[in-house]
């Protein structure tokens, strides 16, 4: 079967006064239909700007997408014309952005926005397209969402401003679905129940999903595969069973190792990995990880180490990779 | 079921759209209401007065010069017996159509410059600004004058001169606006969803900004007519014996100490139309917040 999305070699960079900033560096990755895929990393590893490149919403300048090809379902995202792109962002492809707060337009009530999107790309009637819309607010757990729909965003609470904007993503049945860390800005509760709408809801409607997330948990819950990015690259990239018992490059491995375990003694401290994401105008040579890497040899230093294969879908960039299974 | 479905229709109707729901929060403003209603009747009557005033505006009576209010002349005569009142009101006339004409002008022109420049920033901003800037930084009283020695001294030509500059401030304002709101994550939204470049500016980006333009143009307008005034002074506006609120206030002000209601009645017409403007405006801002509540 052909995969719905083939990312090749991405890089995008910035142009900033301190110079120019590749902040995604040849990303390449593969998505099947229906698949989630979980993007991992610090802050600035480049996960925003991976998708955002593929959705071509880069401000240029001071942003460019340098090379790099994107074919979903046989068209490359990265050379189509503007309005081509416009009738697939939203109906084909659609967004869940980070802050529920800010991704609503304060000025229009729900309703509005949601059926813009069908008036839009559907060019449905504005009848139908309320219908619609109260169906999906139905979907994704709003009460009353007749009634609601009329509502302003401030008088939803954080949560349910995300279940609208899930909403809005999932009303032309996109057939990707990327979610910029969803659940960031919402409490712990909040963050649970929203994450098991979206994983309902993707088995409903049959959704391919990117996940954006820095909390490896998030990913354990929604996604089959993951690709932990660092500095613009992608470290290890794999099934989600496989990079959870068997992670194979040292910064999948310090992730796991940081996370609370509920196995263990209450008074052991958290571990950490030691030092400090790197800056990205001063990138180390060779691998960008050496610096704060416990394995690093002086091979690491000089070149950024090709992928090393373990099984068909499971890759790491990390010259120890083998002997550190 | 039949109640809820009637419930919703009700809330249907009445949250219909953001003028309709401004409307509604407006009517409980009271100063706001007063105002739009003294602003309106100020217009009724500037449009009236030729109907409703027995006087017209330039008839010359020696036998009741500068007369005090009366029962015949009710805002009294100035010195060459002419009606105050009417001049009042034909004074009104003038200042309205220039207040008017800046308002629309700064709106359909600055209002769309700023938010187009804003919107696509960089070099289309850079050149579109520099333009204002160029425009700006010509002096005003010299492009009048150009204008009125190549056109003639004409009413169209003090409304042009208005107009032309009304729209730079605006521009500015709402450029610097919509480059804050356009980093705003629901701007981003409506690109992920596909949403068309002019709905953007027009649904998204220019509603986020009338709380800065309303309150601009409630500033705007009495500004406007002082600087028709001024220019009447200069012999550049409004010529005689056609009046403006402005040009009879200066004309009074050189005869205050023996005719003090020459002055009086068009600074208090003025001066009301001012305040009634801008609490109107106060009162829009609020309302066509969907956030304020009371």
């Amino acid at each position: 079967m052909m995969a719905l999305l083939t990312v090749n070699n991405l890089c995008t960079t910035f142009s900033t006064p301190e110079g120019v900033v590749r902040a995604v560096d040849g990303v390449s990755f593969s998505l099947e239909r229906g698949e989630a895929l979980g993007v991992v990393g610090e802050s600035g590893s480049g996960k925003s700007v991976t998708v955002m490149s593929l959705m071509r919403l880069i401000a240029t300048p001071p942003g460019r997408i340098e090379s790099g090809e994107a074919i979903f379902e046989g068209r490359d995202l990265l050379k189509l014309p503007e309005a081509n792109l416009r009738s697939i962002r939203g109906d084909e492809i659609a967004m869940i952005f980070q802050d529920p707060l800010t991704s609503l337009n304060p000025f229009l009530t729900v309703k509005r926005q949601l059926t813009e999107v069908l008036e839009t790309h559907r060019r449905m009637s504005p009848k139908k397209a309320l219908t619609e819309s109260i169906h999906m607010l139905e979907l994704v757990g709003i009460p009353s969402p007749a009634k609601r729909i009329n509502d302003y965003p401030h008088e939803f609470s954080g949560g349910m401003r995300q279940r609208v904007m899930i909403a809005m993503a999932l009303l032309c049945r996109p057939k990707l679905l990327i979610a910029d860390e969803p659940t960031t800005a919402l409490d712990v509760t909040i963050q649970a129940q929203i994450l098991e709408l979206i994983a309902d809801l993707r088995h409903e409607f049959g959704t391919t999903v990117i996940l954006i997330t820095h909390n490896l948990g998030i990913v354990a819950e929604v996604c089959d595969h993951v690709a932990v990015m660092y500095a613009g690259k992608i470290a290890e990239y794999g099934k989600m069973g496989e990079i959870f018992v068997r992670p194979r490059h040292p910064y999948t491995q310090g992730l796991l190792r940081s996370l609370p375990r509920l196995d263990e003694k209450r008074a052991a401290r958290l571990e950490s990995i030691v030092g400090q994401p790197p800056d990205l105008t001063l990138l180390p040579t060779g691998c960008a990880f050496h610096p704060r890497c416990e394995v690093k040899s002086e091979h690491c230093l000089r070149e950024f180490p090709s992928a090393v294969r373990f099984g068909d879908h499971h890759y790491a960039h990390c010259w120890h990779a083998e002997d550190r299974s | 079921m039949s109640s809820i479905a009637a419930v919703s229709d009700i809330q249907l109707e009445k949250k219909s759209s953001l003028w309709l729901d401004a409307w509604c929060r407006l009517k409980k403003n009271k100063m706001a209401m007063v105002s739009s209603f003294l602003v309106v009747a100020f217009f009724l009557l500037a449009i009236a007065v030729p109907i409703l005033s027995p006087f017209p505006i330039d008839e010359v009576h020696y036998d009741s010069i500068g007369m005090a209010p009366n029962t015949l002349h009710w805002f009294g005569t100035d010195i060459l017996g002419r009606d105050m009142l009417a001049r009042t009101f034909y004074g009104l006339r003038i200042s309205l159509a220039v207040g008017l004409t800046a308002t629309l002008v700064s709106f359909a022109i600055g209002v769309v410059y700023g938010a187009v420049a804003g919107f696509y920033g960089g070099k289309v901003d850079a050149l579109m600004m520099r333009f204002v800037d160029v425009v700006y930084g010509l002096p005003y009283m010299f492009f009048v004058i150009i204008v009125m020695s190549v056109f003639g001294n004409n009413i169209l030509i003090l409304f042009m001169a208005i107009g032309a500059v009304s729209w730079l401030t605006m521009a500015r304002i709402v450029r610097g606006q919509v480059l804050s709101i356009s980093q705003k994550e629901f701007v981003e939204a409506a690109r992920s969803c596909g949403v068309r470049n002019r709905t953007i500016i027009f649904r998204h980006l220019i509603p986020n900004a009338l709380g800065p333009i309303i309150v601009y143009t409630t500033l705007m307008v009495p500004r406007t007519i002082l600087v028709e005034a001024f220019l009447s002074f200069l012999g550049l506006g409004i010529q005689p014996p056609q009046a403006s609120l402005g040009s009879l206030a200066s004309d009074g002000a050189s005869a205050m100490d023996l005719y003090p209601w020459l002055i009086l009645f068009p600074g208090v017409v003025l001066a009301i139309l001012l305040f009634a403007l801008n609490y109107f405006g106060d009162g829009l801002r609020d309302a066509l917040d969907p956030r304020m509540k009371k």
